[in-house]
Parts: C-alpha cells; structure tokens; sequence
C-alpha cells in the first residue's frame, strides 16, 4: 500500500488531506511542520511527499530541494499552495516539484494527480 | 443627471463591449478580478456591482456574499447583479448567492435596458448565510464524525488565528500578518466562508505588498464581527 507523507501546518487542511487520501486507500503520515518532516524523511521511505510551501522551520521549496537533490531519491513532490503563490510554485518546480494542487482542493482532481504520481 | 457607475468583473472582453454599447448612460469599470473590486470598495462606493458567479477565486458568488453579509450599509445594500451566458446554467448559484438581477447572455437589449432602469438592491427574504459547507458534506462523504471534528478544529482555530493576527498589527510584523492571513484565507475557503476568505486574502496583498493600516483594520473588523454570526451558524449545522 502506497506511503504518503503530508507535511502541512494548517490543522484543517491536513486533517482534510489524511482523511481524503485514507479513504482512498492510502497510508498516511503528517508533519505539521519542515522540521519533523525532515526527520521522517530521514528514517522512513514515501511514496508521495504532499507538502505546503509555506511551513514553520523549514519550508516547503526546502523540502523539495533536499529530496530532489538526493540522486537516489525518486520520491515524487505534490506542492499545496493556495491562490496567490504562482511564483513560489514556479520556484518549485524549477526546484523538482512534480505537480501542484490549490487551497481548497478539488477532491477529484487530488485524487487523480496522487494516482498519476504513484503511477496507479 | 449623475451617471451611475458599476463595478464589473469576470466577463469576455467582447460581452463587456456588448454591454457598454447597450447601456451608453451606464458608466461600467471593468476590473480584472475580484479581489480588484473588493479593494476599490475600500476607497469608493459604486452604484452597483456586475459579477460573473464562477470565474475568478475567490468568484463572484463569494463576493456578492462578502457583500451581503457585511455590517456597513454601503456594502450590504449595493445591488448586485450577476452576469453569465445561458448556457452556463448559473440562475440557481447566482440567486442563492443573493444577485438582484440575472444578467444572462444573449440579452435583450430592450429588456436589459427596463431591468437597469430598476436595478436596486431587493428586499431579501431572509438574511444571507455566512458559511457554506457543501464542499465539506462532499468532502466527508457522509462521515459525521469527520464534519464534527474539522467544525471543532475551526472553532478553536478561528479565534488564535484572529489573536495571532492582531498581535502581528500591532507589531507592524507584516510579514507574519500575510503569513497568518494565507493560512486563514484557506481556512475559510474550506469551509465556506467567502466573506472571511476575501477579508483575509485583501490582509495578505496588503501585507505582503503595501501595507495600509487604516485598511486592514476595516478588513480585521469585518473578521471580528462576522465570527460569531459564523460559530452560531456552524453550531446550528
């Protein structure tokens, strides 16, 4: 079963994501901020990274800059970001991030993306 | 006789012409989004607001509601009319959000020429709502344990985020503000609450871009006053 990790600092929206992506059949962990994040990433292996750009302690281009600098580590990057952050998101993907999904998702359209990513 | 201005935003370029060219007298103030228009309603009061219901984030049903459900008279009893092509199917979305008049593409011009003659705000029928949670009932997918518990996590939430807010203010931190203000506009998208959501996405351009004070006081007031209204209405869900 796929491994998740979703690294998110707003309570609502990762309570939301865990709930969504565990009906779907995932297992899920969360960090609600780049410092814990960094320590799962350390000791733990994902398939997925779901992460906010804008995150206590270690942000989220962070994030993506560190696992994607990694050569032997293929683990795919969503990046959460909400309306007005077009440019941060570019930042990410010049950074490596595989995909992006707005602030409110769209529940289908996160299913979907997960799916492609995890090549399901 | 004083021309009456619109505000108008999320309609084509050519429909925009169409409508100026049926209603020479009107003066229309074409915006490219909401969001625009939320900040000149900071500055000056038009005659009346013309939204497309869908386009734009937040769209105009959000700001019709923003509208709608503020305290200040200025806002609240601005008519509003929303404009969309036929076959867009937008009356429903367009009258629940509270629109005076249905603007629908093609028009009449004869027609849309009587019904601007006597454009002004309705008598509603009830009060509007302040929170919309649809996109939760869909999300939960009938988990009421779930809904029970993110209704909570905004309760508590709500009121840090709104403390948190002011602390940054009042230390002029507004690099903290349009931090906190990000996160809350999300929030309140979540959950429905347009009018808290636009309140907080105007608090985050003008943090991060050019803060204006006496501004976002009137925008942290709106966030203030509509809570409670809002923590009534979530309790009663």
């Amino acid at each position: 079963m796929p491994q998740i990790l979703i690294i998110e600092d707003d309570e609502l929206m990762l309570k939301a994501l865990e709930f969504r992506l565990k009906k779907d059949g995932y297992t899920v962990q969360v960090a609600p901020d780049g410092r814990m994040a960094l320590q799962l990433l350390e000791s733990n292996t994902y398939d997925l990274i779901i992460t906010d750009i804008m995150i206590p302690f270690v942000t989220g281009l962070e994030i993506v800059n560190k696992v994607k600098s990694d050569p032997n580590n293929k683990t795919p990057i969503i990046i959460l970001s909400g309306v007005g952050l077009e440019n941060v998101v570019l930042e990410a993907f010049k950074l490596g991030a595989d995909d992006y999904i707005t602030k409110p998702f769209i529940i289908s359209e996160l299913s979907v993306r997960v799916r492609k990513l995890l090549r399901i | 006789m004083v021309q009456k201005t619109y505000y108008l935003s999320g309609i084509l370029p050519a429909d925009f012409k169409d409508l100026q060219a049926a209603l020479p007298e009107y003066r229309f103030l074409f915006f490219e989004s909401t969001m625009d228009i939320v900040e000149k309603l900071l500055d000056e009061r038009p005659d009346g607001i013309i939204c497309h219901p869908k386009t734009h984030v937040p769209d105009g049903c959000a700001l019709m509601n923003y509208l709608l459900t503020s305290k200040d008279p200025a806002w609240n009893k601005l008519p509003l009319a929303a404009v969309f092509h036929e076959e867009d199917g937008l009356e429903k979305a367009a009258e629940e959000a509270g629109a005076d008049l249905l603007i629908t593409y093609p028009f009449d011009e004869t027609k849309l020429k009587a019904q601007f003659e006597t454009f002004e705000k309705k008598a509603s029928q009830k009060p509007p709502k302040y929170v919309n949670l649809n996109y939760l009932y869909d999300l939960a997918g009938g988990d009421t344990d779930f809904v029970k518990d993110m209704l909570e996590t905004f309760g508590r939430k709500n009121q840090e985020q709104i403390i948190a807010m002011e602390q940054a203010l009042s230390n002029k931190n507004w690099e903290e503000l349009g931090k906190i203000s990000h996160k809350a506009k999300s929030s309140y998208g979540f959950l429905g609450i347009f009018s808290l959501q636009i309140a907080a996405g105007m608090i985050e351009k003008f943090s991060f871009e050019r803060p204006d004070i006496p501004k976002i006081n009137i925008l942290m007031e709106i966030i203030k006053t509509n809570s409670p209204y809002i923590l009534q209405e979530l309790q009663s869900e």
